[in-house]
């Protein structure tokens, strides 16, 4: 009798301590828009998922097709709004956070070749020191964002 | 018994009737612009518009105009809300209005924004925008009486950024200041306030 309590006790003792395997950090949703016309700028949205049971630390993004990309807050205080630095961004253990037009986003500038509607990018994001994920998407338009 | 059941009937329909009423006049009144008391006059200025045209208070006679503080090198903010307004407009023509107001950006960032790159950065928003920029001293009286703030602010990089208002100003047909609308935007609060405020429905 106790043995057949024990074993299935066991088994659930086993599956919760050891969650499904699978990717610590998911992107999902990535925008990347195309610099508006006379600009070298432009911003990416997405969503960062964490499915680990610890923190994540994103401490930078690169991308080839930009020299530069920062992750920014744009943050509205007595009607002003200012860009925030976020890195790095700490992403709690099971949480997601979400980059958003007017909220949290990337900043892409300074293209080496220019960035076109439909051109393939590639951001890399630097995470907990030596973990590095790849996503890549196309160009979108600005009128393709949710309003 | 039947007067206390007519009562509560009447007073029933009574209040439907005023709740009716009174949610009819609520979507007559703007619910998220700010209306100011008494519109204020702006002072005299002269910026320039994309075509290198001067750009000064008479530009603003004769219709409604919504005038956004903004930058061409603004990766977030600038765009969405510059995009939402072009959505606004759409909708609220399509909808049968037959005006909508001038849609204004006005460049805190002088220095890159040229009337050159200006032009080529609102031509993507489509028809009814105006770019406008100038001399800093010139943007410091107009912004400075609508109470405008605006700073630069220089990264390690050596990059630049501007810390802005993120208010849509609403200026009336005789140039003059009439209400504002407080970020953060949505498309759904032009749409609505805008015809309320111009009057046009």
């Amino acid at each position: 009798m106790t043995t057949r309590l024990f074993v299935p006790v066991l088994c659930v003792l086993v599956i919760a301590c050891n969650p499904p395997a699978g990717p610590p950090l998911t992107i999902s949703k990535m925008v990347v828009l195309e610099p508006l016309p006379g600009t070298n700028v432009t911003a990416a949205y997405l969503t960062l998922d964490n499915n680990s049971n610890q923190p994540i630390a994103i401490e930078k993004v690169t991308s080839p097709q930009f020299a530069r990309v920062t992750m920014h807050e744009t943050v509205i205080q007595d009607e002003v709004a200012r860009m925030v630095s976020l890195a790095p961004l700490i992403i709690d253990r099971q949480s997601i956070v979400r980059f958003e037009p007017g909220g949290k986003h990337l900043m892409m500038s300074d293209p080496p070749q220019e960035v076109t509607l439909g051109l393939p990018v590639t951001v890399e994001f630097h995470y907990d020191i030596n973990d590095l994920l790849i996503v890549t998407t196309t160009v979108s338009s600005i009128d393709d964002l949710p309003e | 018994m039947i007067l206390v059941f007519g009562f509560v009937i009447a007073a029933f329909v009574g209040g439907t009737v005023f709740m009716s009423l009174a949610f009819q006049g609520s979507r007559n009144i703007p619910q998220h612009a700010t209306i100011l008391p008494q519109a204020a006059a702006l002072p005299r200025f002269s910026l320039l518009d994309q075509n290198g045209a001067e750009f000064n208070n008479e530009s603003l006679n004769d219709q409604w105009s919504l005038i956004f503080f903004g930058f061409t090198h603004c990766p977030d903010i600038c765009p969405a809300t510059l995009q939402q307004l072009a959505i606004a407009r759409s909708q609220v023509l399509d909808a049968g209005e037959s005006t909508f107001p001038n849609i204004i950006l006005i460049s805190v960032d002088p220095e890159r924004d040229t009337p050159e790159v200006m032009a080529t950065y609102i031509g993507h928003f489509g028809d009814g925008l105006t770019g406008v920029t100038g001399s800093l001293t010139e943007l410091r009286t107009l912004t400075s009486a609508l109470g405008i703030f605006f700073e630069k602010s220089v990264a390690d990089s050596g990059n630049y950024s501007v810390d802005h208002a993120a208010v849509v100003i609403v200026i009336n047909k005789n140039a003059e200041f009439h209400a504002l609308f407080s970020a953060p935007h949505n498309v759904d609060y032009f749409v609505n306030d805008i015809p309320l405020i111009t009057g046009s429905t």
